[in-house]
């Protein structure tokens, strides 16, 4: 197979595991809050006194709302990644608007990756502020995971920088008779 | 711009179309069209060369560098 070919292949899987991701995102979000409680019971991450099971279906849905508040800059960077591979596909690789989909998607990581320690912070406060004192939480967690996004985020940012020059120079070629 | 394309004027001259030019040197008569009217940043040696050899011409029969009115003023 052709390198050239190769990468179209490999754009194309990439764009409908970003569509997936879009169609999925929404569903898990919804799926893991209205079975959280089982799932906090169960990995024994969380204590089971820490917070009050079965969780309200009030508190469920605001939870829903909260994340995906924190998760929009990722759901925002995968919409553009979409179009970004969708242009990929079409042998479309070097665009000034292909770089700011690329742009958007590394700062949607990178967006992610500061906002996780902070949604998590929240969410452990919100979910066991009814507790009485003593038993309320603050969870901070800090993990390679988030370090590993941000640093892939701003690869990404630079990447999508020499992309533009690498357009803006196409363009250029292409005035050359 | 200061450097000028008078390659309209060596194509009459020599009494070829825009068409057969262009099917000479391997590029599109739109492309010709836009190096006719200057509106390219750059031309090739390669295309240079092709046009030379099908309008029996030199590059500067094609090419005319002119002199701007401010630096004629000054």
């Amino acid at each position: 197979m052709a390198s050239k070919d190769r990468t179209r292949v490999v754009c194309r899987l990439l764009y409908y595991f970003s569509v997936l991701s879009l169609w999925l995102l929404p569903c898990l979000l919804v799926v893991v809050w209205f079975y959280a409680d089982q799932i906090a019971a169960t990995n024994g991450f969380i204590p089971a006194t820490a917070i009050s099971f079965p969780l309200a279906v009030s508190t469920k849905c605001f939870m829903i709302l909260l994340t995906a508040l924190v998760s929009a800059p990722t759901y925002w960077g995968l919409f553009a990644l979409r179009r970004f591979l969708k242009a990929c596909c079409a042998e479309d690789y070097l665009s000034v608007q292909n770089s700011r989909y690329l742009k958007r998607f590394a700062f949607g990581l990178i967006g992610t990756a500061l906002l996780s320690p902070i949604s998590g912070a929240v969410l452990s406060v919100l979910l066991t502020m009814h507790n009485p004192p003593g038993k309320k939480m603050l969870a901070i967690g800090i993990s390679s995971n988030q370090i590993t996004l941000a640093a892939v985020g701003g690869l990404l940012f630079v990447l999508a920088n020499l992309l533009k020059r690498a357009s803006l120079i196409a363009d250029e070629n292409a005035q050359i008779i | 711009m200061r450097i000028c394309i008078t390659l309209d004027v060596m194509l009459a001259r020599r009494k070829v179309t825009s068409r057969d030019l262009a099917r000479h040197v391997g590029i599109t008569e739109q492309n010709l069209s836009l190096l006719k009217s200057g509106k390219v940043k750059g031309i090739r040696f390669a295309t240079l060369e092709k046009i030379c050899e099908f309008l029996e011409c030199q590059p500067g029969d094609i090419l005319r560098y002119e002199v701007e009115a401010q630096s004629q003023a000054a």
